[in-house]
């Protein structure tokens, strides 16, 4: 079966605790029928599946997942219902909802006219509800909305593991001191007796190993149950160890007025405490690593002013739909991408394109969803909502890109895949080793060591290492502007040694650009251009069009023309203001009989310049020159010079006369241009400077080049962020600017560093700890310490690329 | 969380208050070593 008849899913879970149970999850998703594709992505908790529909479903992934001992997280919405009248409309409402593909459950309350919907958001959308309801005859109205129910989820979590900490920390603290009271270098602090009594240790260690701990316990089950083993069975393993011999020998202390007794309540508590306090840090970094997505999300408006059956109303930015009218007044941020039908403003697009300069729009123009209406009153026509906006567009490129696997990422799964079963065999060979031959007999100090191999070797730190680089730098990408399509593009874009980069709309701005105005001694400029803007008015060849730009922009009002007449290939024959106007190429003078040779040596100059330059004759006699041509963007010299210093070779491809190309890479600073190429012989140079052993990357605007933008290592659409062009690339250069390129590869240079930054300290903690555990150098709360310590760490390394700065310009996100 | 934090506190309370009673009423005084009473005996 094709790609094509492939259909993806994107499911959020919950219940992962490290590496192994992400690795389990795919694995067990990879084994069914009509999977073709499934990875788990521990930090972003969500899996990906590419799958055969006509096979399986999303019930069996969901059903697959809840087997394996987790839960597929899915988001409520609720919905004010109107029209319904009797049980019988409910039910039918429920009935109706519960048919939509995605919706796990629906409720509906008749007598309080509201519905509770359970679904997965990839899968439906609240307006598909909506329109389901009112397909069935009903209205429905959105009660909350989604992203907060999400929050919410995350941080009433937060805030519970929060005060699991704070329980465990006030019982382990005693138990703490009672440890103190063994060292020889702190025997001079005061423990008092109640502390050191192996009853009191047991009543304060018992809420902290099986209340607090109990998660732990139900994980490892849920993992020995499918066979597979994670981070909680070491923990439960370790901690359990610890609390049982203790309170073996507590019972062995009856009668021998037991204060002289070895106990590890204290062990087994501080590990506790310490790993959920490692977990809270994990917790939170997490989400702080999807700020980029958060910052996007806020870019939105929340409600927006339509136009229904006659009335002006606010609604949810949810329930706008297609064909809505849709005022915005002046300050207010415009809701959905639509086009202007009445009104003229600046839009300040800043946020999506990087241009700091507002942008004036009027009737016939689009807009963007989430920019800022400035100044203007301002009625539109929604033309895309909900995921079809430019800003969806671009919250999905960043989430996926956040979601998806580097390749340097399989390895350290395959590893912590098969960590557990090994480290549990370290443990208990080094108990047999210390129980056997180092100290013979001593059970209490084998198990000691047992417990600090178990626990020092948990694996999340590896499992973190990678996913957590990938989001936070991918993230950070897009706020310069950069829109990475997958982890393996970040991770190979810093390879690129050589840089193609197209010309038109690349290198220049891709517009023809009024440039030059000479006229004879005796016409008066502004005169002239008042007469050529004049007659070109009613043209509609982009030539033209640059012209008459050209000349407003100057200040100079035009008139009407009172004739005119396109003469295709020749140019344009108009009468203005009682005078006669020709304006074209050489063979239109020719065709009038109008004597041009005193224009020729200009001409000449302005084209071998690559300047397209227009003779006008007026009332019969020459007059003057108008050229126009496409201008090099101010910032390309600049974005190339940085390139150069990167060690990049960066050659410029054109379709162009060689002359035109050379001036042109010249004046920018390129060293070497290919010219007089066609379109589609793009792909073949980029393969050929590749067969010459360079990682190429080509840079086009993403719709004529993209047979070039596949073929490269790297296919770079320089757009504007509106443009679904991303599809044809790997990467998404949303400002127009070629300064996004060095951005691009310094981004994934820095991501790298940071993702072997993680591995190697994950690697060298998990090498480094276990033997040293076993030799017997590190006690088992340090250990869990240390183990806190690591995930923690990883994190926050990797968070340290949300503050990265590759360049001077990133993006307004500030909604 | 404040919630947490005083549960964990009033169970903390319970289990040194159980003690104490159970250290005033109930435990054993402590066997004074052998040595020592022989030596009072002379």
């Amino acid at each position: 079966m094709g790609d094509a008849a492939l259909k993806e899913v994107h499911l959020p879970i919950s219940g992962m605790t490290c590496a192994a149970c992400s690795s389990r999850i795919e694995k067990g998703l990879n084994k069914l029928d009509g999977v073709h594709e499934a990875s788990v992505n521990l930090a972003l908790e969500k899996a990906a599946i590419k799958y055969n529909p006509g096979v399986t479903s999303v019930e069996a992934f969901e059903k697959k997942i809840e087997d394996l001992g987790y839960a597929v997280v899915s988001e409520k919405a609720e919905f004010e219902l109107l029209g319904m009248t009797c049980a019988a409309c409910s039910g039918r409402i429920e009935k109706g909802l519960n048919k939509l593909p995605g919706v796990k459950q629906a409720v509906v309350n008749l007598a309080l006219e509201t519905g509770t919907v359970e679904y997965n958001p990839e899968q439906v959308s609240v307006q598909d509800m909506i329109k389901k309801v009112e397909h069935l005859g009903y209205q429905a109205k959105v009660k909350t909305h989604k992203d907060q129910e999400i929050e919410g989820y995350r941080e009433k979590e937060i805030e519970k593991q929060k005060g699991k900490f704070i329980f465990s920390l006030i019982l382990s603290i005693p138990l703490f001191w009672s440890m103190v009271g063994h060292f020889e270098f702190t025997s001079f602090i005061y423990v008092p007796d109640m502390f050191m009594n192996p009853w009191v240790q047991l009543a304060l260690a018992a809420p902290v190993q099986f209340f607090i701990g109990k998660q732990f316990y139900v994980g490892a089950y849920k993992a020995l149950k499918n066979k597979s083993a994670n981070m909680d069975v070491l923990v439960a393993l370790g901690t359990s160890a610890a609390f049982f011999y203790s309170l073996y020998q507590s019972f062995l202390s009856i009668g021998s007025n037991g204060h002289m007794v070895e106990l590890y309540y204290e062990t087994s508590a501080i590990l506790i405490t310490l790993i959920i306090l490692g977990k809270l840090f994990e917790a939170r970094a997490k989400g702080r690593s999807s700020e980029a997505i958060k910052k996007l999300m806020g870019l939105q408006a929340k409600t927006a002013t339509v136009l229904r059956e006659g009335e002006e109303i606010e609604i949810p930015l949810e329930e706008v739909i297609a064909g809505d009218i849709i005022y915005v007044k002046p300050g207010e941020k415009i809701p959905v991408d639509g086009e202007i039908i009445e009104g003229q403003s600046a839009l300040d697009e800043s946020m999506l394109t990087g241009e700091s300069v507002p942008v004036d729009k009027t009737a016939g123009d689009t807009v963007i969803g989430s920019t800022l209406n400035k100044n203007g009153f301002l009625k539109i026509k929604a033309t895309k909502v909900g995921k079809d906006t430019a800003l969806s567009q671009i919250i999905k490129v960043v989430e996926e890109a956040q979601g998806s696997k580097a390749p340097i990422q399989r390895m350290a799964d395959k590893i912590s895949g098969i960590f557990v079963p090994i480290v549990v065999s370290i443990a208990v060979v080094t108990f047999l080793v210390w129980y056997i031959w180092v100290s013979p007999g001593n059970f209490a100090e084998a198990l000691e060591k047992l417990i600090a191999v178990l626990v020092i070797a948990c694996p999340c730190a590896l499992g973190l290492a990678t996913p957590t680089s990938i989001m936070a730098g991918s993230g950070r990408a897009a706020e310069y502007g950069v829109l990475f399509k997958g982890g393996e593009h970040l991770e190979f874009t810093h390879e690129i040694t050589t840089v193609v980069l197209d010309k038109t709309g690349t290198v220049t701005h891709g517009k023809p650009v009024l440039t030059d105005v000479l006229t004879e001694a005796r016409v008066e400029e502004r005169a002239f251009l008042q007469l050529v803007g004049s007659a070109e008015k009613q043209s509609e060849h982009p030539l033209a069009e640059a012209i008459v730009k050209g000349i407003k922009d100057k200040g100079i009002t035009l008139f009407n023309p009172q004739e005119f007449e396109a003469i295709p290939g020749y140019g344009i024959k108009a009468k203005v203001e009682g005078k006669n106007l020709l304006i074209g190429s050489r063979r239109l003078m020719d065709k009038y009989d109008i004597n041009v040779k005193s224009a020729k040596l200009e001409m000449e100059t302005l084209e071998e310049n690559g300047k397209t330059a227009m003779l006008v004759a007026v009332d019969g006699k020459y007059a003057g020159i108008v050229a126009v041509a496409d201008t090099i963007k101010e910032t390309s010299r600049n974005a190339i010079n940085r390139l150069k210093q990167l060690g990049i070779e960066v050659i410029m491809i054109t379709g162009d006369n060689k002359r035109t190309a050379q001036a042109i890479a010249e004046e920018v600073g390129i060293d070497f241009a290919i010219a007089e190429v066609l379109p589609e012989g793009k792909a073949e140079e980029v393969k050929k400077l590749q067969n010459q052993g360079k990682k190429v990357a080509m840079v086009g605007d993403g719709i004529n080049d993209a047979p070039a933008l596949a073929v490269a290592d790297i296919g770079m659409a320089i757009g504007t962020g509106t443009d679904v062009a991303m599809e044809a690339a790997d990467i998404t250069l949303m400002r127009g600017d070629l300064n996004s390129i060095a951005d691009a590869i310094l981004m994934s240079k820095k991501t790298i560093r940071n993702i072997k930054q993680n591995l190697f300290w994950a690697f060298a903690y998990n090498t480094l700890g276990i033997p040293v555990a076993a030799i017997g150098f590190l006690a088992p709360w340090l250990a869990g310490a240390a183990m806190a310590f690591s995930s923690v760490s990883v994190v926050l390394n990797a968070l340290r690329l949300q503050r990265v700065k590759v360049s001077e310009k990133t993006f307004n996100w500030k909604g | 969380m404040k919630k947490w934090a005083g549960a964990a506190i009033a169970y903390l309370v319970l289990v040194m208050a159980c003690y104490a009673a159970y250290d005033s009423f109930w435990a054993k005084p402590e066997p004074i070593p052998h040595d020592i009473e022989i030596e009072n005996h002379e």
